[in-house]
């Protein structure tokens, strides 16, 4: 059953045919679509709620409320995506790309534009107008944090102020839009 | 009894060995063994298996409890023994092969012993 | 004349380990009398992160205990939290889950082969072989977005889709692949100075393989006949196999057993791609985990067993992963007892050491 120099073919034709290699960096990388390069952030619809930050595994994401900003350490990121799940309003994503080689680790700062007139309340924490509140347990159930109970038999409304980060979620979903955030 | 995967049967220290052996008589084979540390104590589970079937000893010792090495009736089990001496600080004796708290090269002594 | 006794060290640093592992080697000569093992060089503590990450962040920790059989780590986890909070995943997502998994016995089993030819110094063929797994690798990152760490499995099921256009051209790749592995295969198992080396080296009869606990192709090599996908985890229980064993106990055998089930592995895929189910991928977790699990599953390398123990909050208490190799160095030891010295590195390697997950 053994054979002598089975490979001679194989290594025959490798030695007169071009290199399976890509020749990067002088071509370009092509990256598939679903690639997992880096994080992008749509600044515009960013809340500041923290989640991301308080979720991501090696903590490579911080945000300042106070200072509107949003801050990756790319070097850091190991590209595992649990902050694209965990973002209540869906504004990470993973783009393909990954970060190059450096000397020392940078953070990337995203600056969010403050306005006159906040679209969504930031900050503060939510006060129901229990007279136009009908118990629908809309309000708990989209808060991120499980900071509201509302028990529909019982007519009550509670909320655990330690765990609210004020993200507006509850005002927003309300569809009495009963709640107000002071 | 919520279904754990694997059956578990509460075994004391005293009878300890004397189950090790009557498994060893039944030709199981030892597949794990790890510790699990509680108030004051740790949660050990030896588990055997026959084909496919397997079933895990559950001993709950307090902290300072000297407990006997099953290496020299399995001798697989030195390095599972070595491993909860040095994470946890399992009080085991006369373990065949022992490394004396160098297995894994760590600096602080018992790093997963909490509480 | 009296023969002379030395010892040996033997790694950490090895041009054929792939990681980290010393032994200390007691020669008679050129014979090897006995091997202590020491370990402990890449201990990196993962199962105390329970303390810090909720059960959720902690699959990301547990997928990347090892770069080869990452995917099985992270599928292991999210069933063990699954069977503890009595969750059904639903059938596509199991039917995704096996497909990958067989995918990564797949290029484990390339990289092994690969290692296997630069461990008895065939170069050249350690090439092919890498090459060929890269397409493994393509597919994977066109369809979970990483080549090495997938990150699609979380508790409840599975994040990403994989379309049925995808699946297909899939399977259009693995049958090149199978024609590529025929021609390999070819020279691993018949080649004449492959032979030499291979053959009646690292005997392991089956009683030993018994009795220190081995696992995986290791243990098939020897006869028995043990292989935890039967017990029907994923969508294994509606799947055709049949365990693959040797009955000739040295790495020649091993090396067999191996190239068998990569042959398996596509045949696996092509019935798991004929058979998915359309639907859900994942159902929502809701609560904490709380009671105790054991769990194990075929890894490329052997049998792993996964427990953990939660107490209602969302941290867990306790996760204690025991991987194959951890299972497979006794064994090791014991084919090391009566080798010659330069068959202690194709030894080692025959049991696919890795000591990353060994050690975590």
């Amino acid at each position: 059953m053994s054979k002598f120099m089975p490979f001679a073919g194989t290594m025959l034709k490798n030695l007169f045919s071009k290199p399976v290699t890509t020749s990067y960096p002088a071509e370009p990388a092509v990256y598939p679509e679903r690639s997992r390069g880096h994080v992008d952030i749509d600044i515009e619809q960013c809340i500041l709620c923290g989640l991301c930050s308080r979720n991501c595994p090696p903590r490579a994401i911080s945000v300042d409320r106070a200072g509107s900003t949003w801050k990756i350490n790319r070097f850091d990121c190991v590209q595992c995506g649990y902050c694209t799940q965990v973002c209540p309003k869906k504004c990470l994503k993973m783009t393909p790309g990954y970060q190059t080689p450096g000397a020392d680790k940078k953070e990337a700062v995203y600056q969010k534009p403050v306005e006159e007139k906040a679209q969504a309340p930031v900050g503060g924490k939510p006060v129901p107008n229990l007279e136009q509140c009908v118990f629908c347990t809309l309000c708990a159930k989209k808060c991120p944090q499980e900071a509201i109970i509302v028990d529909h038999a019982e007519k009550k409304w509670e909320l655990t102020a330690e765990k609210c980060v004020g993200c507006g979620l509850c005002a927003s979903n309300c569809p009495k839009k009963c709640i107000e955030m002071k | 009894m919520a279904d754990t995967g694997c059956e578990l049967i509460p075994v004391t220290t005293g009878e300890f060995l004397m189950k090790v052996m009557e498994m060893k008589a039944a030709d199981y084979r030892l597949m794990q063994a790890h510790a699990v540390s509680i108030e004051h104590g740790y949660e050990l589970s030896y588990t055997f298996g026959k084909d496919y079937e397997w079933v895990s000893l559950r001993l709950v010792i307090d902290e300072n409890e000297e407990i006997p090495s099953i290496t020299h009736i399995y001798d697989a089990a030195f390095l599972y023994e070595n491993e909860m001496a040095e994470l946890f600080g399992v009080k085991i004796k006369m373990i065949s092969v022992d490394y004396h708290d160098k297995l894994y090269r760590i600096d602080d002594t018992t790093p997963m012993k909490t509480l | 004349m009296a023969s002379k006794k030395s010892v040996v060290p033997f790694g950490p640093q090895h041009p054929v380990l792939p990681e980290p592992i010393h032994l200390d080697l007691v020669l008679d000569d050129e014979r090897v009398v006995e091997a202590i093992p020491s370990i402990g060089f890449v201990h990196r503590g993962l199962e105390s992160l329970v303390k810090k990450k909720d059960f959720k962040e902690m699959q990301y920790v547990v997928e990347r205990t090892c770069g080869i059989c990452s995917f099985m780590h992270g599928m292991t986890y999210c069933e063990t939290i699954e069977h503890m909070m009595d969750v059904e995943v639903p059938a596509r997502g199991r039917y995704l889950r096996t497909i990958w998994c067989e995918m990564s016995r797949l290029h484990s089993h390339m990289l092994w082969l690969g290692l296997l030819a630069d461990g008895f110094g065939f170069e050249s063929l350690f090439y092919q072989c890498w090459r060929m797994r890269e397409q493994i690798l393509d597919m994977f990152e066109e369809s979970t977005g990483g080549r090495v760490i997938f990150s699609v499995n979380a508790p409840g099921g599975v994040l990403k889709d994989m379309p049925s256009d995808m699946l297909h051209a899939f399977v259009e790749k693995l049958n090149g692949f199978e024609q590529e592995l025929h021609h390999i295969a070819d020279i691993f198992l018949n080649d004449y100075s492959v032979l030499t080396r291979l053959k009646g080296v690292g005997i392991l009869t089956p009683q030993e393989a018994h009795d220190l606990g081995a696992a995986g192709p290791m243990l098939r090599a020897s006869g028995i006949a043990r292989d935890t996908r039967k017990l029907g985890y994923a969508a294994y229980g509606d799947l055709d196999f049949d365990v693959i064993t040797s009955d000739d106990c040295d790495s020649y055998a091993r090396c067999d057993v191996r190239i068998k089930e990569m042959y398996q592995s596509i045949e696996l895929i092509r019935q798991a791609v004929d058979k998915i189910p359309a639907g859900d991928i994942a159902v929502p977790i809701k609560g904490n985990p709380d009671g105790e699990y054991f769990m194990r599953v075929e890894q490329p390398r052997g049998e792993a067993i996964y427990y953990a123990k939660g107490n209602g909050t969302k941290f867990l208490e306790r996760i204690r992963i025991r991987t194959p190799t951890f299972a497979n160095i006794p064994a090791l030891l014991k084919t090391l007892k009566g080798c010659q010295f330069s068959d202690v590195p194709l030894l080692i390697l025959t049991i696919d050491p890795c000591i990353s997950c060994t050690e975590r």
